[in-house]
């Protein structure tokens, strides 16, 4: 079986460093492939052989925010299909609702406390990567 | 009226059959005239007709050369003056009916003083020359009949006078009337019994009359002095008024729309005098348009008979432009024909500059508050990144420092991630309440029952295995905002449960009660930790705290904002509390 790459968009150097130490922690072993903002998302998302199995989306993201890439996600034939957490510190019912209309799969706000984050970490690996099911 | 056959004994009383007749139709015509069922042409028809009969059989008496028949040229000449007044009454002017129908009375009083100064003087009583008593006396009542039959005239208008000229007339006129004749009466006395000479009498009776005649002018000429003092006193009163109205006012003539009064406050605020303006127009100080424009609105004020309102309107004055909210009102004739323009002009370069200033002021606040809803959103974001950074790394250096760290280091550490909690805790609080307070308030029926038991739900939840009794009153409603209801009563609800945590056995009541004034309000009570009343007054401020943070966490921030959705909603909070005792919060929500 072909490994499950995880693509993580997200701009803060700090924010990533935390999300990859939670995924090893959580003997996460997937190939994490890190994207710093919205173009170089959509490019490597263009660009990639085979499609990753799971897109951690930040929202705050330098040239083209996080709902930027999501609406191209979904209104590409070959992408729309592609599961998208937004993985995001915004509280705003705003983004929460327009993450939603844009189509994405499901919405985390990253909790300050480690122990959180890490517990969050943990239970979306297991439900993305293990249990969800996704189209070839 | 009288017809009375000849008889030796009343030759006095003889009325020739053509006088007599020319009466009848006489009063026949001034009946006719008070006929009220009849319609008009008829009614003026046959009293024309009569009137002319009355004058034909006063000709007809008056050229007859029997001697017998004949009528005397005094009552013909009275005849044919009634008959003209008669004739006339219908005229638009009453001048000439009641001058007539007042010539007549006089000249049919002449018999009657002739009779009786000769009983006065024991001469003659009768002068044949004259008119009969008879004709005399229905000629007297016949001018009398004619005259009510026009009450707009001068003598009856001023005898039925409210005023002082006609308490003074009703005085004057008969004094004029009876002063005189008892003078003569007494004077013919006099003589004839010999107490005083002839031409002495007439002197004395001309001095006496002299003194009536000019008493009862003098008193004419009072009373119209003094209507005149009136009518000055009420004119200089209406053009005080006039000229202290602070605004422009001002009237023009309803044809060439010409300028016929202004006032102070008019010459004032255009900058020109009135004896400029009187007399012209509006082109002569307006440029063309503006001119037009104004005339437009006058006749429209004009043609309409109502009040029109020019709401504002910039006008080119000596000191500049202004601007003016201007009122025409039109000025009706007792017709009811615009005989006038009324203008009123407010001037309102101050009033709008400060209603621009405030709309301006209004923008600025509104977009302010976008400003911060956006700012707002980026604090929401960005000041918590570095703190889960700081968490985050300070866990991992907790994890992978494990074998180095002894309990004080260890307790660094842990010090440093409390303190980020601390301070994610505060964002979301003053997030909360600076949302609370700028939040548009919607009203509307919010069950608070529901509301405390979904957030007992939730705190239970965080904590099943606390034993804590609630007792959440039933069916409390409150016109009020649900999202802010919630906020209120998550702070509130949560706040008893923490300050509880430490009882074994707490109890958190929500309810409804009534204050110290008997008005109702909510509750929220527990039993818990409760805190000292001294320091009531400081509940309520923001990041005030009456606990240290190492007995109970907490930013300071929740019932500062508490106070905010109480305050927003007209409402008020206040608490009651004892040391180790618990607190009781009180609140309403308008």
């Amino acid at each position: 079986m072909k490994q499950k790459v995880i693509l993580l968009v997200e701009d803060n150097p700090d924010d990533e460093l935390l999300t990859l130490r939670a995924f090893e922690k959580n003997r996460l072993v997937n190939e994490v492939a890190v994207v710093r903002d919205g173009a170089e998302a959509i490019s490597w998302l263009d660009a990639c052989d085979g499609l990753p199995a799971l897109v951690l989306l930040d929202l705050k993201l330098p040239k083209i925010d996080g709902l930027g890439v999501l609406k191209h996600i979904r209104s590409s034939a070959r992408l729309k299909l592609l599961p998208v957490v937004v993985l995001t510190s915004s509280r705003e019912d705003r983004d929460l609702v327009e993450s939603y209309a844009l189509g994405a799969n499901s919405y985390v706000r990253k909790p300050v406390a480690y122990e959180e984050f890490l517990e969050a970490a943990r239970t979306l690996g297991m439900y993305w990567l293990m249990l969800n099911e996704v189209p070839s | 009226m009288a017809f009375a056959v000849a008889s030796p004994a009343s030759q006095q009383w003889l009325t020739q059959p053509a006088t007599a007749l020319s009466l009848i139709a006489g009063s026949a015509a001034a009946f006719v005239q008070t006929l009220k069922r009849l319609p008009r042409s008829v009614v003026h028809t046959t009293r024309r007709v009569l009137a002319v009969l009355t004058l034909c059989l006063a000709a007809v008496g008056f050229f007859s050369n029997s001697e017998l028949a004949h009528t005397k040229w005094l009552t013909a000449l009275c005849l044919s003056l009634l008959a003209a007044a008669l004739f006339r009454i219908d005229a638009r002017s009453p001048r000439l009916t009641e001058r007539t129908a007042l010539a007549v009375i006089l000249l049919s009083a002449l018999p009657l003083f002739t009779l009786a100064y000769g009983a006065a003087s024991g001469g003659p009583s009768f002068a044949p020359h004259t008119m009969s008593l008879g004709a005399a006396l229905s000629l007297g009542l016949l001018a009398r009949a004619t005259l009510s039959c026009r009450p707009d005239g001068d003598i009856l208008q001023l005898w039925r006078h409210p005023s002082f000229a006609g308490r003074a007339f009703r005085w004057a006129l008969p004094a004029a009337v009876v002063l005189p004749v008892l003078v003569s009466l007494l004077r013919q006395h006099l003589v004839r019994i010999g107490t005083i000479e002839p031409t002495a009498a007439a002197a004395w009776g001309t001095v006496i009359n002299i003194g009536i005649l000019s008493t009862v002018t003098l008193w004419g000429g009072t009373a119209l002095r003094r209507n005149f003092a009136e009518l000055q006193q009420s004119r200089k009163f209406l053009d005080a008024i006039i000229e202290n109205i602070p605004h422009m006012v001002f009237v023009k003539d309803a044809e060439r729309l010409s300028f016929v009064r202004f006032n102070k406050a008019g010459e004032q605020l255009l900058g020109l005098k009135r004896d400029q303006m009187l007399g012209k127009t509006d082109f002569d100080f307006f440029p063309p348009d503006e001119a037009k424009f104004f005339q437009d609105q006058d006749r429209k004020t004009l043609e309409s008979r109502q009040l029109v309102v020019i709401a504002e309107e910039p006008i080119a004055t000596a000191s500049g432009e202004r601007w003016l909210r201007t009122k025409k009102v039109p000025v009706l004739d007792p017709e009811g024909e615009a005989a006038f323009l009324l203008g009123i002009s407010e001037d309102i370069t101050e009033v709008r500059r400060s209603g621009l200033e405030l709309r301006a002021a209004k923008d600025a606040a509104e977009a302010n508050a976008k400003e911060l809803e956006s700012f707002s959103y980026s604090v929401s974001h960005d000041l918590r990144a570095p703190l889960r950074s700081i968490d985050g790394f300070s866990q991992a250096l907790e994890e992978d420092l494990k074998p180095v760290l002894n309990d004080r280091t260890r307790q660094y550490l842990s010090r440093v991630r409390a303190n980020a909690q601390h301070m994610a805790h505060l964002i979301d609080d003053l997030l909360r309440l600076s949302r609370v307070t700028r939040a548009a308030l919607s009203r509307a029926d919010v069950d608070l029952s529901s509301l405390a038991e979904e957030i007992r739900a939730e705190l239970v939840a965080t904590d099943p295995n606390r034993n804590v009794r609630w007792s959440i009153q039933p069916g409390l409603h409150s016109h009020a905002d649900q999202g802010l209801l919630k906020v209120l009563l998550d702070n509130l609800l949560n706040n008893a449960w923490k300050f509880t945590s430490k009882k074994p056995q707490a109890h958190i009541e929500f309810g409804q009660t009534t204050d110290d004034h008997g008005n109702p309000c909510f509750f929220v009570r527990d039993d818990g930790a409760g805190f000292d009343m001294s320091y009531a007054d400081k509940l309520f401020g923001a990041f005030q705290r009456l606990h240290a943070a190492s007995e109970f966490e907490g930013t300071g921030v929740g019932l500062a904002t508490v106070s905010r959705v109480a305050l927003r909603h007209g409402g008020r909070i206040w608490a009651k509390a004892a040391q180790g005792q618990g607190a009781t919060f009180f609140f309403t929500l308008s």
